[in-house]
Formats: structure tokens, C-alpha cells, sequence
């Protein structure tokens, strides 16, 4: 069992409005125009309620859209790098939903498993997930699927529920959400009814069965469906980036020969330049192979390299998509096969 | 619709296209482009307010151009598009049937480019008075404030290129923000690399742009790259009096040259 | 807490020892650590990789040509195909640029003790195999027959030409070099015929033997054939990948082949793996 407490709405912002005065950043929901997005608050009141998903992911405070490798300053034959300075502050990251969280686990593995990657460590090991679940959903929602759910805590430090009467029942997660409530005890009550919790938390349906889709899409490499269903897809890093899982980038220098960094910045198998050799031969051709790549990457090769399938069914790259791509008729096209 | 369908069932059956490309319902309350006899069933084809994607993209995907015959059910900008794409030499107009549907939800099937001219000419529609509005707003700011406008719009942008691959005008084999001998246009989404991008692909789009507003439909970012474009459409409309995908065999206003042209340095 | 202080992307800076002009717009480079102490950390396997930078310009990706077994250097070998390698072919003997590395796996050379290899690479594709040729040779009596079966399309495209040379020298190397037809000089005495064409008539006994494959897909596509007809199989073909690269430490997911990563799973493999992966290479 979870340690249980409640905070309430006004407790929760004078939280926020402390944690900012004290030098941390503090991303939440902020509504552009129609879209909400992650962006640093500067004050709780820019926080956005209403919205049953931000329209990009939370992976940004991990996975920036540009991140310095390194800088350099060369002189003569002298060179010096130098890696980036990261902030020492706590990076406090509101209401991401259960599947963008349980997203948070899946780019640990990636991201550590193996070489683990300097940059992402750091700014993983900064930042606290203070999640909230799922009163509501969408058509485009298929948590469910993916062995996720509307009440889900994992990846999250702190998750909460809204519980519609101005106080939000928190469950007290990882080592960092338990050291975070005690430093900041006084801000939370302790009471809470894990009870409260189901009658709030929408309901998703499961619109395939994970398992035999695992067994359906091996060997799925060669069907036609492909073809078929990507007509549409124009070709854009839309959905990629978009998404909480996706994880590939480009390195590029920027500045002179004198001085400069080297960057990475978020790129995507949707893109045609994304394999091309220097000599014009392109593995992947055609955009029916890009589309295959991005979906059985999900499905089925992170299955195999890290038991995890990556998509966290947020349905993200279904509403971001500018044609209409839609990544729950591919998955039933396939078991359908 | 049922109309549409017969018409496109007609069309596949006596073999006039190999290909048909409309609209079937999509994610939310859009749109989604079909591809009717190769993926999609005849009996969804939908045509209505919903179906604002350009389908002139399509006509230069190279899967599209390699059948023989096609079919477009065009809405009103995807016409345009057509013209402009004829008019740039990027497509036969024999390969293609084009049709729409008029206000009166009656088909039209045009007999050839010229009628599709006439057809945009004559249904033109008002240019969207938000749209007017914001570009009002914006010429009457001084210069810094419009920097400041553009500086916190632009910097969002993630270069995912959806502005770029939505439209039917951004067909180049290789754009030029994908050269790097020279590297013209920075790669990282931020800062510099940003407003290169931006003001590239408007300079890019000056006057061949028809107007479709999907860039601005579809950046996921919410930036309104529409104002760019719509901003120096007026201008060349203005000095140089045509609008593209209006009128067939127009040359566009970056690309020709007039021996009375009143610019010094182009003489 | 991750843990993590070691940032991969930090580059070794190593000094521009030698530049040698192989063919037209070809070149290696001798490279030394700038830093000693990076000398004494380093050390790698045949059939690894690194990312070679030019500050300011970006990165790329080719193999180390050289051998482990000489450890005062490693060499590279590239064509001029892009923004930083052209960078890197203004670079001048003595500057210095950026190397990470090694990367990937390798040839499993310690498990041919006593066979015979064949060697078998058509233009650039020399590079890689030329790091298994002096690793071999450099341990030659680890080793039985060594055959070098080499093409180019013209003379002045065979890169190493004065190795070419030692290695025809050799009494206990067989050296075949050849270039495709037309791509003859008068005053040319290696052979002239395509690289399969020359295996087939060369005929290396596949006892005891591996054959390791490197070049462009045709040549490789059909010298394949050829070393199924002289008996060797699947497990005894080895070749290696050349995907788009950008990191290099399997997270930039630019060169994956399915669910395999060149450059981590890769880049050598045998001709079995080879074909159970899907066609995206
Ligand atoms: S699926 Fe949609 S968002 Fe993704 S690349 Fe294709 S068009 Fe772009
Ligand atoms: S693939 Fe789509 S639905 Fe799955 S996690 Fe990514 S954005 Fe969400
Ligand atoms: S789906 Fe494509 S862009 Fe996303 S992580 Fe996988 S390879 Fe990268
Ligand atoms: S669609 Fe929007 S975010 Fe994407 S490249 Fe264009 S302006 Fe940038
Ligand atoms: S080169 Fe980056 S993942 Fe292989």
C-alpha cells in the first residue's frame, strides 16, 4: 500500500508558488489556444485544469527538444569540452497522466539500461513526477491496451487524484515523492480514502488484446497493411515528437571551428533523410517502411530488446497527426490479418 | 453521399481511374484523406465542411504518382493547388479527373484546367476576417514589438516539418533547410535556426502560396505560420497584381522577370 | 540516483599524424591521442568503429582501419561524401579533431585459430577488412592460408596501394587484385574482371575456412553465391553494416535494422544473422 495524504487545491498552488520562489521550475499544463501543453509556470495560477491530455508529452523535461552535448573552445591545437551545467534545483513536473508517466519508465530503461546516457541521467534525477490520474478520456485513449490505466501510478512520484471538491488525494510513490512530501509536509493532510479514488477515475475500454497482438505483428513485416494504411502519411515529425516514448535525435554542431557545442535535437524514423547514406541509398524508402518502423518499434522491437512494448496508448500521435493517421486501426488491421 | 459514391464506383468501374483520392471520416472531426480502390471503401467517401486537407499534396507523392490514372475529389484550395502545381509543371493534367462538389451539392467534373480556373475564379471565397485581423493588428505594431510577436511564436517550433509536408506547394526533392553544403538554415529547433527555417520556407512560398492555411492547420505547436504567408501574398498581389493557383499559365512574381520591372538591381 | 558521470559524447582529441591520399577524394588518417593519458585508456577490436569530428562541422561514422594490434595510432579511412568529410579533407597533418570510439562489436578472430580466412572486399570496403588483414597477419602464425581477394572499378580507385604491394610481396599472403573491365592502365598487371568472377577462379578451399565480405551490395550480393558454391555456409560468411550513424552507443536510433542496432548489436555479423534481419540496410 501507498502512503495515503490530501491536499488541497489552495495548499497544492501555494506549493507551487513556494517551490518557484525557491529557484525550482515548475512544468504544467498551460493552455495555448486550443491546445494545452507542458510549459514552466511561473505562477499556479497559469495552471490548466481542463484538458484530458497536454497535447505533447512530458518527455521534454527529460528529452529536451535541443540539448547541448558539450561545448568546446579550441585553441590552436588546444581543445577543452566541457559538459553542460545542469541546475541543481528540483525540476517539478505537474500533472502528466499515468500513461505519460508510465512513459517515464520505459525511457529509464531506454535511456540507462545500456551505455547509460549522461545527459538524460541528470536531468532524470532532477525532476519529480507529480502525476494525476485519469477522471476523464478520450476516444484516442487506449491505456487499457497497453497493460496502463486511468488510475496507474507507475513512474510517478506523487500521484494524484482529483477529487472533484477541491482537495486531491495524493499516494506517496517513489523514495524521491517520499522525501519531497516530508520536506514539504506541512502542505498535505494526513487523511485519505484509497476508495475515493475508483469511483473518480474513468473507465477505458480495451480495444485489443496486447498479447495477441505481440504474437500477431511478428512476422507482420511483409504485409501489405503497411502500404495500405499509410497512404495518408505525409511524412512529418509530428507524431513522433509528440510522443512520450519516441526517443531518437540528431547531432549537430553548432557555432565555429574557435568555440561552440554540440547539440542533439529530437529527429524521427518518420522522415525520409532520417536513414539516408551518404551515397543517396535509403534503407528505408518508402514512407509505408517509415510508418511500419515507427509502429513495430512500439509494438515489437523494444518488446524484444527490453520487454517493455513502448507505446503507452496516450493516443498523442492519433490527435497530433496532420492526415489522420490513426495507430489503433493499424494494431486492429494487423489482428485482423 | 451516396452520390459521390455511385460517381466513384463509376469512375473505378469503367477503369477511367486507378486510383481515387477523397475523404473518408478521420480522427476527431476531421477529415482523412482516401485512397479509394487501393484502401479505402467506396461506400465511406465523405464530402463536406470537415474535409479541409489539401489533397494536392498526395498528387506528388511518388506511391500516388506511379499509377496512371487518378481520380481527386477537390475541395476548393486543393483546386487551386492544382492550377499552381500545373502552372509550376509539377503535373499533367491528363493523368488526372478532378472533380468537386458545388454549394448546391451537385459533382463537377471538370473537363479540363481551364474550367477548374474558371471554377476558382468565379467561387473565390472572403478571406477569413480573423485572419484579416490579425494581420491588421500585426502591420500596426512597430518593429519590435513584431520581432517580440514572432520571437515567442517561432520559438516553439520543433521542426517536425508537418507545416512543410502538408503543403502542396513544398514539393522540392530537397529543401533547402536539408542541404548543409552550405548548411543555409540551422537544424536545431531554436533561436536562429528557427527564424531561418520560417522565413525561408514564406520567402519559399511568396506567391505560389494558395492559400489553404494547412501549415498553419496542422503545426502542432499552434504557430501562425498562415499570417506569413497571408502577409506576403497581399504584397505581391499588390505589386505585382495575381494570386497563385488563380490564373493558369501565370508565371510567379519571385520567378520571372519583366524588362520594365521597376527594381534597379534586377536590371 | 542514476550515477551517470560519464558523458559519451565527449570526444578523445587526437592529432592528425599522417594524411595519406589513397584515390580521388580518398584519404586516411593517422590519428594520436592528444592527451597520453587517453593513449593508455584506449583500446579496441577489429571490426569497431568510431565517430570522427571536426569541431564546428558535426561527426561521422567509419570503422578503424587500422589494427589493434599496433597501439600507438589508429588510422581511418573515408570518402569525401558530405559536410564533415569534406571538413575533415581540408584538416592538415598535425591538427586536431574529435574521435569517439570504439563502438560495436567485433570479428570473432580469436575464434579462427588455425583456419584459413578469406578476404574478400571490392573498392572502400577494403577499410574494415584491412584492420582483420594486419590484425592477422600482425599474428601470423595464429592463422593457416590467408587469401586477399581485392577489386576497384579503376586502378587509381584501389585504396592502400603500397600495402597492396607488401602484401604481394608476402610469401604467406595470396593476393588477387583486380579492376572491373575498362578500368584498366596500360601499364596495369593485377587482373582485370569483377571481384566474383576473380573469387571463383582464385577458389579458396572452404575447410577450415571463414570468409569475410565487405564492399558494394552487388559485389557483395554476388560473391555470395559464389562462396556457397566453394562450400562455405552461413556461419562461416562474415560482413559488416554501414547504416546512417549519429551516436553510435544505440540511443540515436538512426541505424537500426529492426529491432537490431548496428551500431551496438553491429556492425559485424554473420552471413545467418544477416539474413534474419529485415531488409533495411
Ligand atoms: S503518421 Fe501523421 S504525424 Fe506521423 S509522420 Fe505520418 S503524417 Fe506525420
Ligand atoms: S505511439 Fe502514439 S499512442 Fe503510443 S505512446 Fe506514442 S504517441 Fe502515445
Ligand atoms: S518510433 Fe521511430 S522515432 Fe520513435 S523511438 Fe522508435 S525509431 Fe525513434
Ligand atoms: S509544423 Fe509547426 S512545429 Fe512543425 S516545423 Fe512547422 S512551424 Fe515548426
Ligand atoms: S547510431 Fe545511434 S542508435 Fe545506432
Amino acid at each position: 500500500m501507498n502512503e495515503l495524504k490530501t491536499i488541497n487545491k489552495d495548499k497544492l498552488h501555494q506549493l507551487f508558488d513556494k517551490l518557484i520562489a525557491d529557484g525550482n521550475d515548475v512544468i504544467a499544463p498551460k493552455r495555448k489556444s486550443e491546445k494545452v501543453f507542458f510549459g514552466k509556470i511561473i505562477s499556479s495560477s497559469d495552471i490548466c485544469y481542463d484538458y484530458i491530455q497536454t497535447a505533447f508529452s512530458a518527455k521534454s523535461s527529460v528529452f529536451p527538444k535541443c540539448e547541448e552535448l558539450f561545448s568546446y573552445e579550441k585553441n590552436d591545437n588546444e581543445i577543452k569540452h566541457l559538459d553542460p551545467v545542469f541546475s541543481d534545483k528540483t525540476t517539478i513536473v505537474f500533472g502528466s497522466r499515468p500513461c505519460d508517466s508510465a512513459s517515464f519508465d520505459y525511457l529509464k530503461v531506454f535511456f540507462l539500461k545500456e551505455n547509460p546516457d549522461f545527459h538524460f541521467a541528470k536531468r532524470y534525477d532532477s525532476t519529480l513526477l507529480i502525476s494525476m490520474t485519469c477522471n476523464k478520456s478520450d476516444e484516442h485513449c487506449f491505456c487499457t491496451s497497453v497493460g496502463i490505466s486511468p488510475s496507474d501510478t507507475k513512474g510517478s512520484d506523487v500521484s494524484l487524484t482529483d477529487l472533484e471538491n477541491g482537495e486531491f488525494l495524493a499516494e506517496i510513490i517513489s523514495d524521491k515523492g517520499k522525501k519531497f512530501v516530508a520536506d514539504y509536509s506541512s502542505f498535505f493532510e494526513n487523511k485519505g480514502d484509497i476508495s475515493q479514488k475508483s469511483n473518480k477515475n474513468a473507465k477505458v475500454d480495451i480495444k485489443f488484446d496486447l498479447d495477441k497482438l505481440k504474437t500477431k505483428i511478428k512476422g507482420s513485416f511483409d504485409w501489405d497493411t503497411w502500404d495500405k494504411q499509410s497512404l495518408a502519411c505525409l511524412g512529418c515529425g509530428a507524431c513522433a515528437f509528440a510522443c512520450p516514448t519516441c526517443t531518437c535525435f540528431d547531432i549537430q554542431d553548432e557555432a565555429s571551428p574557435k568555440s561552440g557545442s554540440r547539440i542533439r535535437i529530437w529527429d524521427t524514423c518518420a522522415l525520409s533523410l532520417f536513414t539516408l547514406h551518404a551515397s543517396g541509398h535509403n534503407p528505408r524508402e518508402n514512407q509505408a517502411g517509415r510508418w511500419r518502423n515507427r509502429v513495430l518499434h512500439k509494438f515489437e522491437y523494444t518488446d524484444t530488446k527490453f520487454d517493455m512494448v513502448s507505446c503507452v496508448g496516450c493516443g498523442r500521435c492519433i490527435k497530433t497527426c496532420p492526415a489522420s493517421m490513426n495507430i489503433i486501426n493499424q494494431v486492429i488491421s494487423i489482428m485482423e490479418a | 453521399m451516396d452520390n459521390i459514391a455511385k460517381n466513384i464506383n463509376q469512375l473505378i468501374a469503367d477503369g477511367s481511374v486507378d486510383i481515387f483520392i477523397g475523404y473518408v471520416k478521420g480522427n476527431d472531426n476531421r477529415a482523412k484523406a482516401a485512397f479509394f480502390n487501393i484502401s479505402d471503401k467506396v461506400d465511406n467517401a465523405i464530402f463536406d465542411a470537415s474535409c479541409t486537407q489539401n489533397l494536392a499534396v498526395y498528387l506528388h507523392k511518388h506511391e500516388i504518382k506511379s499509377f496512371a490514372k487518378i481520380g481527386i475529389f477537390a475541395n476548393y484550395s486543393t483546386l487551386r493547388a492544382i492550377i499552381q502545381l500545373a502552372n509550376e509543371n509539377q503535373i499533367k493534367a491528363e493523368k488526372y479527373i478532378i472533380q468537386t462538389m458545388n454549394k448546391d451539392s451537385q459533382i463537377i467534373t471538370f473537363a479540363n484546367l481551364t474550367e477548374v480556373e474558371s471554377y476558382v475564379q468565379a467561387n473565390r471565397p472572403a478571406p477569413a476576417a480573423a485572419m484579416i485581423q490579425k494581420l491588421d493588428s500585426l502591420s500596426k505594431m512597430d518593429r519590435d514589438e513584431r520581432w517580440e510577436f514572432w520571437s515567442k511564436e517561432l520559438a516553439s517550433c520543433i521542426k517536425c516539418y508537418a507545416c512543410r509536408s502538408a503543403c502542396p506547394m513544398c514539393y522540392c526533392s530537397q529543401c533547402t533547410t536539408d542541404c548543409n553544403q552550405p548548411q543555409w538554415i540551422g537544424v536545431p529547433a531554436h533561436g536562429q535556426g528557427n527564424f531561418e527555417w520560417h522565413i525561408m520556407r514564406a520567402m519559399h512560398l511568396a506567391g505560389r502560396c494558395v492559400a489553404c492555411g494547412e501549415c498553419q492547420r496542422v503545426c502542432p505547436m499552434e504557430i501562425p505560420l498562415g499570417l506569413l504567408n497571408a502577409r506576403l501574398n497581399i504584397d505581391i498581389a499588390t505589386n505585382f497584381g495575381e494570386t497563385a493557383g488563380m490564373t493558369l499559365g501565370a508565371d510567379y512574381a519571385l520567378s520571372s522577370y519583366k524588362v520594365d520591372d521597376k527594381e534597379h538591381f534586377i536590371r | 540516483m542514476c550515477n551517470c558521470n560519464n558523458n559519451m559524447y565527449i570526444p578523445y582529441p587526437m592529432r592528425i599524424a599522417k594524411i595519406t591520399d589513397e584515390a580521388p577524394s580518398v584519404k586516411t588518417f593517422r590519428l594520436e591521442f592528444a592527451n597520453p593519458d587517453d593513449k593508455d585508456k584506449f583500446s579496441f577490436k577489429a571490426g569497431q568503429f568510431g565517430e570522427y569530428s571536426v569541431y564546428g562541422e558535426g561527426e561521422s561514422t567509419f570503422c578503424i582501419a587500422s589494427s589493434p594490434t599496433r597501439k600507438d595510432y589508429i588510422e581511418c579511412t573515408f570518402r569525401q561524401a558530405g559536410r564533415v568529410t569534406n571538413a575533415l579533407a581540408n584538416c592538415e597533418e598535425g591538427d586536431i579533431i574529435g574521435f569517439r570510439g570504439p563502438y560495436g562489436n567485433t570479428f570473432p578472430i580469436d575464434q579462427w585459430k588455425g583456419k584459413n580466412i578469406v578476404f574478400i572486399a571490392g573498392g572502400i570496403g577494403l577499410p574494415p577488412i584491412r584492420c582483420v588483414i594486419w590484425n592477422a597477419l600482425d599474428l601470423r602464425d595464429n592463422f593457416n592460408d590467408i587469401t586477399i581477394v581485392y577489386g576497384a572499378r579503376k586502378v587509381e580507385d584501389l585504396v592502400y596501394k603500397h600495402e597492396l604491394a607488401e602484401w604481394e610481396a608476402r610469401k604467406d599472403v595470396n593476393l588477387l587484385v583486380t579492376v572491373d573491365p575498362g578500368g584498366e592502365t596500360p601499364d596495369w598487371k593485377g587482373k582485370v574482371g569483377f571481384v566474383p568472377a576473380i573469387l571463383k577462379e582464385a577458389a579458396p578451399s572452404a575447410q577450415n575456412s571463414v570468409a569475410l565480405v565487405c564492399g558494394p551490395p552487388i559485389m557483395i550480393k554476388l560473391s555470395l553465391p559464389v562462396l556457397f558454391e566453394l562450400g562455405f555456409n552461413e556461419d562461416s560468411i562474415f560482413t559488416t553494416l554501414e547504416n546512417r550513424m549519429k551516436c553510435g552507443i544505440g540511443k540515436c536510433g538512426h541505424c537500426t535494422v529492426g529491432p537490431y542496432y548496428v551500431c551496438k548489436d553491429g556492425p559485424v555479423l554473420s552471413y545467418r544473422e544477416l539474413m534474419a534481419l529485415p531488409q533495411e540496410y
